[in-house]
């Protein structure tokens, strides 16, 4: 028993010794060989695919050095058994010497090697190919054999087409007449039958090209053509069956449906194809699996599964067969690219022409639509324009005239009708009417000339109408043309000129009754005023009638005493000539005047007011004259006013804090006058209002003071503004500008 | 009596109506003194003599009843008479309050002027000899002594000597005596004459 038992433990240590022996071998690995025999010529499309995709994997794949030997049998065009055996004593010769680390045999080719392996390599793997699976179940699989199928779906390639073309009634079926293909016939046609029942069969087998391509041309239009191959035809001939396909499809075949790749793109619709790139590959993966070292016998059994749904869409087209009829899966390729794609940088720059021009097209007819509408808008507005609006040319003459006004619109007597007639020299019409209207109208006439001439751009004129009473105004603007000419408008301003009037009058009245409510305030200082020339007077008479009953009578002091009288009596007299002026309606002298006479004089006035009121009112005139221009009275209405407020601003303080200043000065070549009180001062809000016509913060007065002032001050360019004064109380300064 | 010549004092910020006040009021064979403005015035020290003042009652800084008061303040005596360019009830009412002897608004007569301020003069000289009179009891009344004052002033009222003695915790003779001499030293003869004279003197400021 313990020889038994060691039995084993010796062989593991020999085994053990022989790979520890190995090792170094192993690490220079001596260059391995694969034999690869194929049953067909290399040009045979379907062997010349296998074989590269074959090659190129092991190559690629393995890691150390590999050599791919093919062997090309030629079986289908020289088939004969005599052949045969001469290749395989060919073969054994050839071999003899030879050790292969691997064989593999691509379908026809394995009865050969299944020989040679036995007579030259019974240890050698074998990989076997075969197109069926009942072919494989005929070999004996030892630990060197593996045999592996990858199937033609006839069956599948049938229904398919029958699917895509569900009108078909015929089904032919084409095969050479090689041995191969002859050994097949049977076969297929039964496979192919049976998946096309109730459809007519028609066997085109054993015919020449000739007769093949006579028989394909006739055949009817609802027959489905299944080509599985064609390597020889009768008469002997060895054809490649691509090409026969080619030309097939050239004499104008009904569809076509094959099993091999290869076909596709060459006149083929498609079907279940057998891709020989991806089948090389496979067998590759597995021969490298035996280059490792694996045995055979543990290679995966099978199927190799290398079908493919293609389908060359050239060919569905043609057909009418529409892509979502295909299967799931489907791979259609000859992609024929549309006019777009083909021509996209042409059809890109034709189409952008196009549009631009189109575009442009566009924008000038909308420019036009655009100009026309303008057009219309400029006459519409044109002719709803109030007045007289007429275009002339350089002379003057009438281009263009607005229509007639409406009713009880009059120009003032000028020639409306033949003012406004096409053709007609408005200058001549205005030439007219100026040499028997107002001497004003000759302006007119001027600024149409200098308008028409070019000498002046734009102008108004503004002056009385031939009819007396009524007012016109021309307007005269240059048209901006090469040509020259002039827009004239004529308006009849009657209305506002009387308007103008009316105000005026009404603000002239209103300074007035101001004038008069402000002399009606200063009533009791006016006749303090009056009272101390009039006592004075009153006693110096007396003093003078007592000194004339004398005697000796002191002459002198009679003398001095009248001229008292006198000075006094004037004094007296200025006073109301003053304020008969201020009480004066109507537009004062306009003329020079030195402003701090008029602010002296008023302060005069509302000095003894100030004194009544308790008020300190301090002034501080500037020393220069200065000198502006304008309507004395009113302007020292302004100053009254302005210091009548600030009297009465200050009235509620305490006695001793009732200040009033007044200063003039000149301020940036104005002449500035500044009344500055002690008041309550301005809120904000009455700031913002003070001007406004009746406003007024006071309890009885009109409101009309500082609107008044400021509208006269307006007129004299001068400007009237209110603020707050910095320790309370509020600031008023006005400004005139300076003569100078 | 002192036979002086009043003086009248003009104050008026007008200068042509104090020109002609002070002319007139020479003529009229015043002794005058015009200012024209009150401050001026009140610059002058307190006039000792017989006159008036007469002042405008509106004028610039210190109107006529500011200046009233402040005459008084330094010690002036003399009437006042007003003078206005213009009838304010209110101040005049307020100015013959303080003493104003009269008020005249402008313009008024030089007649209706000098009667007033005639009217002043002669009140000036009434107060004036009052104010002697009664210094001159003043300085008598100073001779007594606080004992014979005493005794004088319960005479007065009517107490006999028993009666003041009783008063005063003295004896009835030293009263009798007393009031002898306050009768001598006040040179009256009667007690119903004393009691006038203290009268007089108690009623005078």
């Amino acid at each position: 028993m313990p020889g038994v038992s060691s039995k084993p433990d010796m062989r593991l240590l020999g085994f053990l010794l022989v790979w520890l022996m190995a090792l170094p071998v192993a690490a220079a690995e001596p260059e391995k060989r694969v034999l690869l025999f194929v049953p067909e010529d290399a040009l045979v499309p379907s062997i010349a695919d296998f074989t590269r995709s074959f090659r190129q994997t092991v190559l690629a794949e393995w890691r150390g050095s590999v050599t791919v030997d093919i062997e090309y049998l030629d079986k289908a065009w020289f088939g004969s058994a005599s052949y045969e055996r001469a290749l395989r004593d060919f073969y054994l010769t050839k071999y003899r010497e030879q050790r292969p680390d691997v064989i593999v045999s691509f379908v026809d080719a394995t009865p050969m090697l299944v020989y040679l392996q036995q007579e030259l390599w019974p240890q050698v793997p074998l990989l076997a190919i075969f197109n069926d699976d009942f072919l494989v179940a005929t070999l004996n699989q030892g630990p060197y054999l593996r045999a592996n199928w990858a199937d033609f779906d006839i069956t599948g390639t049938v229904q398919l087409a029958l699917r895509l073309l569900p009108d078909t009634r015929r089904v032919a079926l084409i095969l050479g007449s090689s041995q191969r293909e002859e050994d097949a016939r049977a076969y297929l046609s039964r496979e192919v039958s049976a998946a096309a029942p109730g459809r007519e069969f028609i066997g085109l087998t054993g015919l020449t090209l000739e007769q093949l391509r006579q028989r394909v041309r006739s055949l009817p239009e609802d027959t489905v053509v299944i080509l599985v191959g064609f390597m020889q035809d009768a008469a002997g001939r060895s054809t490649i069956s691509r090409d026969v396909l080619r030309q097939l499809h050239a004499d104008g075949a009904p569809p076509i449906f094959s099993v091999h790749e290869t076909m596709l793109g060459n006149g083929l619709v498609g079907g279940v194809l057998l891709d020989y790139e991806l089948l090389g590959q496979k067998v590759a993966q597995r021969t490298l699996r035996l280059l490792a070292g694996e045995r055979a016998s543990s290679l995966p059994p099978g199927s190799l599964e290398s079908n493919l749904l293609a389908f060359d869409e050239r060919e569905l087209k043609r057909w009418r067969i529409p892509v979502s009829r295909l299967p799931v899966g489907s791979v259609v390729r000859f992609h024929e690219p549309g006019l777009w794609e083909r021509y996209r940088w042409q059809v890109t720059a034709i189409l952008s022409a196009g549009l631009l021009q189109a575009v442009l097209i566009f924008v000038l007819l909308w420019e036009r639509a655009r100009r026309r509408r303008a057009q219309r808008l400029h006459v519409a507005v044109l002719d709803s324009l109030p007045g007289s609006v007429a275009i002339l040319d350089k002379s003057g003459t009438v281009l263009r005239a607005n229509p007639p006004p409406r009713q009880g619109e009059g120009l003032g007597g000028l020639p409306a009708e033949k003012l406004r007639a096409p053709g007609a020299s408005y200058l001549e019409s205005f030439r007219e009417a100026a040499r028997t209207g107002p001497p004003e109208m000759a302006g007119a006439v001027e600024l149409l000339q200098d308008v028409l001439a070019e000498r002046s751009h734009e102008g108004v004129v503004e002056a009385p109408g031939p009819v007396p009473g009524t007012w016109f105004e021309l307007r005269a603007r240059q048209l901006e043309l090469p040509e020259g000419g002039a827009v004239v408008s004529l308006m009849d301003v009657t209305p506002r000129r009387r308007a103008e009037q009316e105000a005026r009058q009404a603000r002239d009245e209103r300074a007035h009754l101001e004038r008069v409510a402000a002399v009606g305030e200063l009533g009791i200082s006016i006749a303090h005023e009056l009272n101390q020339p009039l006592a004075a007077i009153l006693t110096n008479a007396e003093t003078a009638q007592e000194l004339l009953r004398r005697t000796p009578m002191d002459l002198p002091l009679v003398l001095e005493t009248l001229e008292d009288i006198v000075s006094d009596d004037k004094r007296a007299g200025a006073v109301i000539r003053h304020m008969r002026a201020l009480l004066k309606k109507g537009e004062g002298q306009h003329g020079p005047h030195d402003f701090n006479d008029l602010v002296r004089e008023v302060l005069r006035l509302v000095g003894a007011d100030a004194q009544l009121r308790g008020v300190t009112l301090a002034h501080q005139l500037s020393e220069a004259a200065l000198p502006i221009h304008g309507d004395g009275v009113q302007l020292q209405q302004v100053v009254l006013n302005l210091c009548i407020n600030a009297l009465d601003a200050v009235s509620h303080c305490p006695p001793g804090q009732r200040r009033v200043w007044v200063r003039t000065q000149r301020s940036r070549g104005r002449v500035e006058l500044v009344v500055e009180d002690t008041g309550v001062g301005l809120t904000d809000a009455a700031l913002e209002r003070l001007f406004e016509p009746f406003f007024t913060t006071k309890r009885e007065g009109l409101g009309l003071g500082l609107s008044i002032s400021r509208s006269i001050l307006e007129v004299h360019h001068g400007r009237l503004q209110a603020e707050h004064r910095p320790g309370g109380g509020a600031l008023f300064r006005c400004t005139l500008p300076s003569l100078h | 009596m002192s036979q002086e010549q009043p003086t009248v004092f003009v104050v008026d910020d007008d200068p042509s109506v104090l020109r002609s006040l002070g002319r007139m009021f020479q003529v009229k064979g015043y002794r005058v003194e015009c200012f024209a403005h009150p401050r001026a015035m009140l610059e002058h020290a307190p006039w000792p003599g017989p006159g008036c003042v007469v002042l405008d009652l509106r004028m610039p800084e210190l109107n006529g009843l500011e200046l009233q008061q402040e005459l008084r303040r330094a010690g002036w005596r003399h009437p006042l008479v007003f003078i206005s360019a213009h009838g304010d009830v209110p101040t005049a009412v307020q100015a013959m309050k303080q003493g104003a002897v009269d008020f005249l608004p402008k313009p008024f007569t030089t007649e209706e002027l000098l009667k007033a301020v005639e009217r002043a003069l002669a009140r000036d000289r009434a107060e004036r000899s009052t104010r002697e009179e009664h210094e001159q009891l003043q300085s008598r009344i100073s001779t007594l002594s606080p004992r014979e004052l005493q005794v004088g002033r319960l005479a007065a009222r009517g107490l006999l000597n028993k009666q003041i003695a009783a008063e005063l915790g003295t004896a009835e003779q030293t009263v009798g005596l007393q009031r002898r001499r306050v009768l001598e030293k006040l040179s009256v003869t009667s007690v119903a004459e004393l009691a006038r004279l203290l009268e007089r003197l108690d009623s005078e400021p």
